[in-house]
């Protein structure tokens, strides 16, 4: 309870005017919902003593009318405030929730799996506005109502009977809830006995070929059976088991009510209480059970926002290892990049992906790396992107060191086309504009031009404006590519990636994107990693990775001349030509 | 309803438990009906009896009060009435008139005046505490059976609701496993078609969720029909013996109430829609952001994202908030309202009568009484009100589930034949999954018992088309042409599953189940767990089982995500060679495998394919090379046939792809 307050502190203390207007309405309300009943009971004594006439009647049927209007109003208004600030504060966390995904590093993203990270801010959220909303209702409302209803019950109508019948109802319901909270720890093994019938299910279901292939049927259908057996008996027990204590929290009310009855009726006789006060005591003993049994569920509402808001602040409170310095640096261009015996280890490896690093990279230069799957290639060039700090060394841009300039900063003079195509589910040139969001129609253009994308237009049903579907599910391999590729250069960075880029293009392709870039990306630096020589046969300077270190370095007509893993590939693929 | 005669269905099989279920929800109704009424008893005849006129008896038993005996019993000796004003007791020796009762203390006189102005005056003894206890005296022994009866309805209310809910919760668990049962099985015998439409995960869930929804129809039917209609006609009972005026009074109410319902239900249908909608739109873009996160740190496109993110967020915050307001104005709160404003009208009724009608007598326990009824009345309405929203979810999942349950089924049937020889020949196969779109055209293939044939073509080219025929996940339709024999006999001369028993198959991804490594070979096979390791380290498992701490006994993950791609393939071909199957059908992988997978594969196949016919569909030429025959679709023609060296001699498509393939291999060679 405490922690909750304390992580919501900051909205509790910006809406703190709505949160004690909320009070003053529950207490209202509470006041409302017992005051029926009560002029119900003052109606009746006037009833027993003849004493109704047409000024009374008017009194009371309008006060009857009255209140339950003004209840309405008051409930309106009080859930409706209720809700708006709930839902303010689960808008607030998301949007602060969105930002931390923004400013976390790729490191965070290895440590907390997807569906994780969605849940925490869908479902948990969910469990935080409900608490929001129904704890602060259940606490005061409940309270407040139990107290007044009591303090009557007490103060006017008497208290014996009070002491005899109410206790009876807080003393019995805790204990019984106490039960009915235990149990609920079965429900933790319900839940995996009916995961363990849905996944088998769903293994019977995708392994339909393989099952029908060998004639199983029989086999698989005795064992989904039996999980499902497996799963309605535990169901049954849990329904059987609320279903069994249902009689007993009725006959706790049963006997309150039976019990004021019985003493009401004797109060009665001997002239200590009046009908009307009788009728009054026994709603309220209606009217109280409600609260008793939801005090209890209110505990079970903060355990579980509990719970949730832990999880949802866990991700608030991580800090991403890369970031900013105090005052970092801005930059538009360069003119030379040196690494500096970098070393490279990701978080969760123990071993280095990258090793003794040394090379210098010049602005307007075009720079390939080649080298086997595993070797560090894309690693080493996305250092430039900076989403991992380097682990020793270090990495200078015209003589400062990269964790100096500012990160957004930086980025905007990378152009990155990753590995693995990433796009989003909306339209074509969308898609491309993430790259620049602000360019014309002539760069979105070029751009396109530039990737030698111009030829797929004709062939998407609805041309630039085709929707891409998520991951890019509508386009070829070949596409998502090119499309990749286009987002990168529409940026028209100094410094463009091209990791392994060009793999699911066709050699005619390639070559008239390499012509391109050679054209329009005069005196800009480009970075190609590739798998075929032919697409890093011109670059300046040329990187051979393996095992995360350089094994050779030099231009195309150096390294084929000394007698390495270049040379041996090269020839090879030239032999297969 | 046709959903109602289909959950009937199964809810038939539950006849006597529906019967008990039912009667006992009626005695609970009954015994509802009860319970005011002793109430009211308790209330007018007992603790207001006490006002009732008394007559002076020379009976002793009778209420000792100044020297004379009173009872109620006999209207004969003079008179005297009590009256109760503010909780003051007064006796009059006299009858009084009925009308308004002003008490004076100091004059120790009554007035009363009646409705035509008259005003009468008594004089009024208070009564002592001891005298007003004397004269309750008679009433004690009727109090206490009513109390007593009152204690036997709450126990068998308690007992009896006890019963309801239990043989209700017993049908609805045993209906659940019933429909569930019945779901999965049918799922065993649809068409393979239909497990291609429709991904796993949505199949898998109709069979927990939509089964859950029929069972809220039943749940609802039982609510809506048996109990919310039942406590209304009890209600009404009720309110008939008590005054019938004011009963024909409230049926005014029923075509306003269902105006509001519909009005409200299509309002809720709506926003509820538009919540689902914007809360699924936030979960996808998050899912896109997280996927995403990378290229939008990279490109910088944190503001443009946050902010169409925002929108969306605003509008699930709005559609909740207009949810939330439905259920503030038309929903829960005005039903509560009227709830309350019940008590007002029947005040105001009974008030309105008995001043303005001289012989009408208004009594404590009828306003208590009829206050009961009419909330009762009203409870069935925010039943209504709740469970009409529910009632169209549940009826569209009730019509999901039936699509499972009664979807066409193939013929199950299943008798044990001799092992296949292992000839196959396919005849001017031309097939397409939909009518006038050919997958397959004109393929004729004939492949030799115990040869081993590999398939080639790209991605569309029918390969897997051709292994579904083989296997009869597809048959040729009427609009489709030729024949597939096996062994010179058409296989559709076979049951499905009949003919299934001599073929096996090892898929792209192979199936794993959860269990051991053991049970996972064995699949069904009775064969000893030496047979298991014998054939497993035949294949070149050796090496797994050895590094493994409990050998084929360990436990394996649901969909073998313990393991290696080559793992799971290992595991599936020692499955195949126990089954010992005549035709053995592989979907090599796709995904790219190591070198040393790659080896263990071949050698594993090698092993495999000995005293059996092999087709392997392959991705990757080196499994192939040494096959039989090779055999390339293109477009769904088969285009070339013969064995490797033909082929590359041939030098068309197959001598193009295996080049291209070189060039590729070459490069990745060194990675390990």
């Amino acid at each position: 309870m405490i922690n909750i307050i304390k992580k919501t502190g900051w909205f509790i203390k910006q809406e703190w005017k709505t949160y004690v207007m909320m009070f003053i309405y529950l207490i209202m309300i509470a006041v409302l919902a017992l005051t029926p009943a009560y002029i119900l009971g003052i109606s009746i004594d006037i009833i027993v003593s003849k004493g109704l006439n047409w000024v009374r009647l008017a009194v009371i049927v309008g006060t009857l009318i009255l209140v339950p209007i003004i209840r309405y109003l008051t409930s309106y208004i009080y859930n409706y405030t209720s809700s708006k600030t709930a839902q303010k504060l689960s808008f607030e966390f998301r949007k602060i929730y969105l930002k931390k995904l923004f400013e976390m590093d790729a490191e965070f993203y290895e440590k907390f799996q997807k569906g994780d990270l969605i849940s925490r801010v869908t479902a948990d959220l969910d469990m935080i506005t409900i608490a929001a909303t129904s704890v602060l209702e259940g606490i005061f409302f409940n309270v407040g109502l139990i107290l007044f209803a009591i303090g009557i019950m007490v103060f006017t109508i008497s208290w014996e009977l009070t002491l005899i019948a109410v206790t009876v109802m807080p003393v019995g319901i805790t204990i019984l809830n106490m039960i009915r909270i235990k149990k609920r720890g079965y429900v933790k093994i319900h839940r995996k006995i009916y995961a363990n019938m849905t996944e088998k299910i769903l293994e019977s279901v995708e392994g339909q070929k393989t099952i029908r292939a060998y004639v199983q049927e029989e086999n698989d259908l005795k064992q989904q059976y039996d999980v499902i057996d497996k799963d309605i008996k535990s169901w049954r027990y849990i329904i059987n088991y609320e279903n069994k204590l249902a009689p007993l929290f009725e006959l706790v009310y049963a006997i309150a009510y039976i019990l004021s009855f019985v003493f009401g009726a004797y109060f009665i006789m001997n002239q200590q209480m009046t009908l009307g006060q009788l009728i009054i005591f026994i709603s309220y003993i209606g009217i109280l059970y409600g609260p008793f049994i939801s005090i209890s569920g209110v505990f079970q509402h903060i355990n579980n926002a509990t719970v949730a808001i832990d999880r949802f602040d866990e991700i608030i409170q991580q800090e991403p290892k890369v970031r900013n310095e105090d005052i970092p640096e801005p930059i538009i261009d360069f003119n030379e990049i040196n690494f500096k015996d970098v070393n490279f280890k990701y978080p969760i490896d123990d071993r280095y992906t990258l090793k003794a690093i040394n090379l210098n990279i010049k602005k307007g230069e075009t720079i390939g790396v080649v080298g086997p799957t595993g070797s560090g290639k894309t690693t080493l060039v996305r250092q430039l992107l900076r989403e991992f700090n380097v682990t020793d060394g270090t990495i200078t841009i015209d003589g400062k060191n990269i964790n100096r300039y500012h990160i957004k900063s930086l980025r905007k003079i990378v152009g990155y086309v990753p590995q693995t195509h990433m796009l989003f589910r909306r339209k074509v040139t969308d898609n491309i504009l993430i790259g620049n969001p602000n360019a014309s129609i002539d760069e979105l253009n070029l751009a396109i031009k530039i990737a030698d994308f111009e030829k797929d237009i004709g062939f998407l049903s609805h041309g630039l404006q085709t929707r891409v579907g998520e991951g890019g599910t509508t386009l070829s391999g070949g596409q998502k590519q090119r499309l990749s590729i286009a987002r990168a250069i529409i940026r028209d960075p100094e410094i463009l990636i091209l990791d392994d880029s060009l793999s699911a293009v066709d050699a005619n392709t390639e070559e008239t994107i390499l012509k391109q870039l050679k054209k329009y990306r005069h005196n800009k630096t480009n970075i190609i990693v590739a798998h075929r020589f032919s697409a890093i046969r011109e670059a300046d300077q040329i990187i051979v990775m393996d095992g995360g270190k350089i094994i050779e370095h030099g231009k195309h007509d150096e390294l084929i001349q000394k007698d390495g893993w270049y040379k041996a590939q090269y020839d090879q693929q030239m032999k297969m030509k | 309803m046709k959903q109602f005669k289909k959950v009937w269905r199964y809810i038939r099989r539950y006849k006597k438990l529906l019967t008990i279920s039912i009667i006992c929800m009626l005695i609970v109704q009954a015994l509802g009906l009860l319970a005011p009424l002793i109430v009211r008893s308790i209330l007018d005849d007992q603790l207001v009896g006490i006002t009732k006129p008394w007559y002076e008896t020379t009976d002793t038993s009778g209420v000792y009060y100044e020297g004379k005996y009173y009872t109620q019993d006999e209207p004969s000796g003079n008179p005297l009435t009590i009256v109760i004003v503010d909780g003051r007791y007064l006796a009059i020796f006299n009858t009084i008139e009925n009308g308004q009762i002003t008490y004076s203390q100091d004059e120790g006189i009554i007035r009363v005046t009646t409705l035509d102005e008259h005003v009468y005056e008594y004089d009024a003894h208070a009564l002592t505490g001891g005298q007003v206890s004397d004269f309750y005296a008679p009433f004690v022994q009727p109090i206490v059976l009513l109390l007593a009866l009152l204690i036997i309805r709450y126990i068998f209310h308690i007992v009896f609701l006890f019963i309801q809910r239990m043989t209700t919760a017993y049908i609805t668990t045993n209906v659940v496993r019933d429909a569930r049962k019945d779901a999965v099985k049918a799922l065993q015998n649809m068409p393979m078609s239909y497990f291609e439409y429709e991904p796993a995960g949505k199949i898998a869930n109709r069979i927990f969720t939509d089964v859950n929804g029929m069972i809220n129809l039943f749940s609802t039917l039982m609510n809506l029909v048996f109990n919310a209609f039942l406590s209304v006609i009890f209600a009404y009972i009720g309110m008939f013996y008590l005054d019938a005026t004011l009963a024909l009074f409230t049926f005014i109410l029923f075509p306003l109430i269902y105006i509001w319902l519909k009005v409200f239900v299509r309002n809720l249908n709506e926003i509820a829609l538009k919540v689902s909608e914007s809360a699924s739109m936030i979960t996808a873009q998050l899912n896109e952001i997280i996927n995403g996160i990378n290229i939008l740190q990279i490109f910088n496109y944190q503001e443009a994202t946050e902010k169409e993110f925002e929108v969306n967020s605003n509008i699930f915050r709005k559609e909740q908030l207009k949810e939330q307001r439905l259920h503030l104005t038309l929903g829960w709160n005005l039903i509560r309202l009227l709830g309350f404003l019940v008590t007002a009208f029947i005040i105001a009724y009974f008030g309105i009568q008995s001043l303005t009608i001289g012989s009408f007598v208004l009594t404590a326990g009828t306003i208590y009484a009829y206050n009961d009824y009419l909330s009762r009345l009203m409870e069935p309405v925010s039943v209504l009100f709740r469970e009409f929203g529910n009632l169209q979810l549940a009826l569209v999942r009730t019509d999901r589930i039936f699509t499972i349950i009664d979807a066409e089924q193939e013929d199950d049937s299943f008798e044990k034949i001799e092992r296949f020889k292992g000839q196959i020949e396919f005849k001017n196969i031309s097939f397409g999954y939909i009518k006038e779109s050919p997958v397959l055209k004109d393929v004729s293939l004939n492949i030799e018992a115990g040869q081993m044939v590999g398939i080639v073509g790209h991605t569309g080219s029918g390969k897997s088309t051709m292994m579904n025929l083989l296997l009869r996940f597809y048959d040729l339709k009427p609009t489709d042409s030729g024949q597939i024999f096996v062994d010179g006999i058409d296989i559709n001369t076979y049951s499905k599953r009949t003919y299934r028993y001599h073929i096996g198959m090892i898929l792209q991804d192979p199936m794993i189940y959860e269990g051991t490594i053991a049970s996972n070979v064995k699949f069904g096979q009775e064969v000893s767990d030496e047979k298991v390791e014998e054939v497993l380290r035949e294949i070149g498992g050796g090496p797994l089982i050895d590094k493994l701490p409990q050998g084929i006994h360990q436990p394996l993950l649901r969909g073998g995500s313990n393991l290696s791609v080559g793992e799971k393939q290992l595991i599936s071909f020692a499955r195949a060679v126990i089954h010992d199957p005549a035709i053995l059908i592989m979907d090599e992988a796709t995904a790219n495998i190591d070198t040393e997978t790659e080896t263990l594969i071949q050698k594993a196949l090698n092993k495999v394919k000995k005293g059996r016919t092999t087709i392997v569909i392959a991705h990757r030429l080196s499994t192939i090379k040494h096959a039989n025959k090779i055999v390339v679709l293109d477009n769904g023609y088969k285009v070339e046939e013969g064995t490797h060296d033909e082929l590359l001699e041939l030098n068309q498509q197959y001598a193009h792809i295996y080049k291209s393939q070189m060039h590729v291999k070459l490069e990745t060679e060194h990675l390990v």
